[in-house]
């Protein structure tokens, strides 16, 4: 493996002084199952390595009142392990962290990490984007908060400035809200995915949805909104009367690009299905499968 | 950079300097002689090198040496209790689940850990939770078997002390 020094600092003090003094040169480690193999793959090359799991008040997961925060060292099951009681999360993020890496994996890896990682085809990204998570920031200049869709630049790039931390995630809990996850991959488990769309809705007057959120990924550059999608349903009465409309529309606006997995006309074709399929799901008319 | 580095391996305290850059799996195998842990494919993809760290299963082939200050990290090395072989030990002997054997360490470290938390699982629920493990011989029907076997072991107490 590429040689380099590891730190390990008590406190966040510390640990942004040796981020903003080692500048580019360092990066902070969490779980480390991304960044370790990156090393020894030498697609990452820093000299410095600051490990967060010591600074105390990085790894809470609190989940009270009206949201969710998840310290930025919180491994990815232990996540999966707070939400396992909550109907809406579990449609949305706890689908999504199913398909992330494997079971052992996520005993390691932490939420702070894959986001920090900015991997955007992560299949836990469009049900966190979804629900509206915000993040908060550490750095010398004192604490930040972001949305999550501010914090996510691209692939592989954040809003992190020079020595700033991702400190905390914050998940709101979505009062009457119900929500659907529909991915379709490579392989039934694992592989890369080459359409996710997740969704948040809440049940509003005359059958129709008070609030509507959705997201799709891995189909463009970054996860996106499908703001068309969530404007058709808005003014469907009842919102199921709207689903065949949303999906078309969802296919045209989401962005889609072509790559070594997929074309963009295929994502197109399955995102329509995954979106009308999910939206079957979460306003509760069944359908096809 | 060498780091001091205090920690309970099998229930044994060790207190080494290490480099930054040594993972736990070289650690373990190269400087320990702990060699249950094998280095398979080095990238957290075949489990082989898995170990429980302060009871919870993980990759040590991703890990750091130096991360494991004050830590308890446990083998396969760990599991008998003497003579005694661990039921997911027995179990997997009793349902012929070791084939070339590569894998299995890193199975029964999972298993161990996934049967204490569900001690009446579903096939699926086994299926699921070893699929970050592979095995080259394929010999998947019997690992299942056996650490389906194994829950029933554990859930049955001893009849001797």
């Amino acid at each position: 493996m590429y040689g380099f020094d590891y730190h390990a600092p008590q406190s966040l003090s510390e640990a942004t002084a040796l981020l903003a003094q080692h500048g580019a040169a360092a990066k902070p480690l969490a779980g480390g199952t991304d960044l370790i193999l990156h090393l020894k793959e030498r697609r990452l090359k820093p000299r410095h390595l600051v490990d967060l799991k010591r600074i105390p008040g990085l790894d809470h997961l609190t989940a009270e009142g009206s949201e969710l925060r998840v310290g930025a060292v919180v491994p990815l099951r232990a996540l999966e392990r707070a939400i396992a009681g909550d109907e809406l999360l579990q449609a949305t993020v706890g689908a999504g962290l199913r398909q992330m890496k494997s079971p052992t994996l996520r005993n390691r890896a932490t939420l702070g990490g894959v986001l920090a990682n900015a991997d955007v085809t992560a299949d836990l990204l469009p049900p966190l984007l979804a629900l509206g998570t915000t993040v908060a920031l550490h750095g010398p200049g004192g604490d930040r908060v972001l949305p999550l869709d501010e914090f996510l630049l691209g692939a592989s790039r954040t809003a992190l400035g020079a020595g700033e931390i991702l400190r905390e995630v914050t998940i709101p809990r979505v009062a009457g809200g119900r929500g659907f996850f529909q991915r379709l991959g490579l392989k039934r488990v694992g592989g890369p995915p080459l359409v996710i769309v997740a969704g948040v809705l809440v049940p509003g007057p005359e059958g129709g949805v008070a609030r509507a959120s959705l997201v799709a990924g891995a189909v463009g550059p970054r996860p996106a909104r499908l703001p068309q999608v969530e404007q058709i349903l808005l003014a469907a009465r009842p919102a199921v009367s709207g689903i065949e409309q949303a999906a078309a529309a969802g296919a045209g606006e989401a962005g889609a690009v072509s790559d070594l997995w997929a074309t963009k006309e295929y994502r197109q074709e399955i995102l329509e299905v995954l979106l009308r399929r999910g939206l079957q799901a979460a306003l509760g008319t069944g359908g096809d499968r | 950079m060498k780091h001091p580095l205090g920690v309970t391996i099998n229930g044994v305290p060790y207190d080494r300097v290490v480099e930054s850059r040594r993972t736990l799996l070289d650690f373990l195998r190269d400087e320990l002689g702990i060699t249950g842990p094998k280095k398979g494919c080095d990238a957290g993809d075949c489990g082989c090198c898995m170990v429980l760290i302060d009871g919870v299963p993980m990759h040590s082939c991703l890990i750091l040496a130096a991360e494991m200050e004050g830590r308890q990290v446990t083998t396969i090395e760990g599991l008998a209790r003497g003579d005694q072989l661990h039921p997911v030990q027995e179990a997997f002997i009793r349902c012929g689940a070791v084939q070339c054997g590569f894998c299995i360490p890193g199975i029964i470290i999972t298993a161990k850990a996934f049967l204490e938390e569900h001690p009446n699982p579903t096939t699926d629920e086994v299926i699921e939770a070893i699929s970050g493990h592979l095995c080259r011989c394929t010999g998947y029907l019997q690992i299942v078997d056996a650490i389906m076997a194994a829950a029933e072991a554990m859930r049955v107490p001893p009849q001797h002390a």
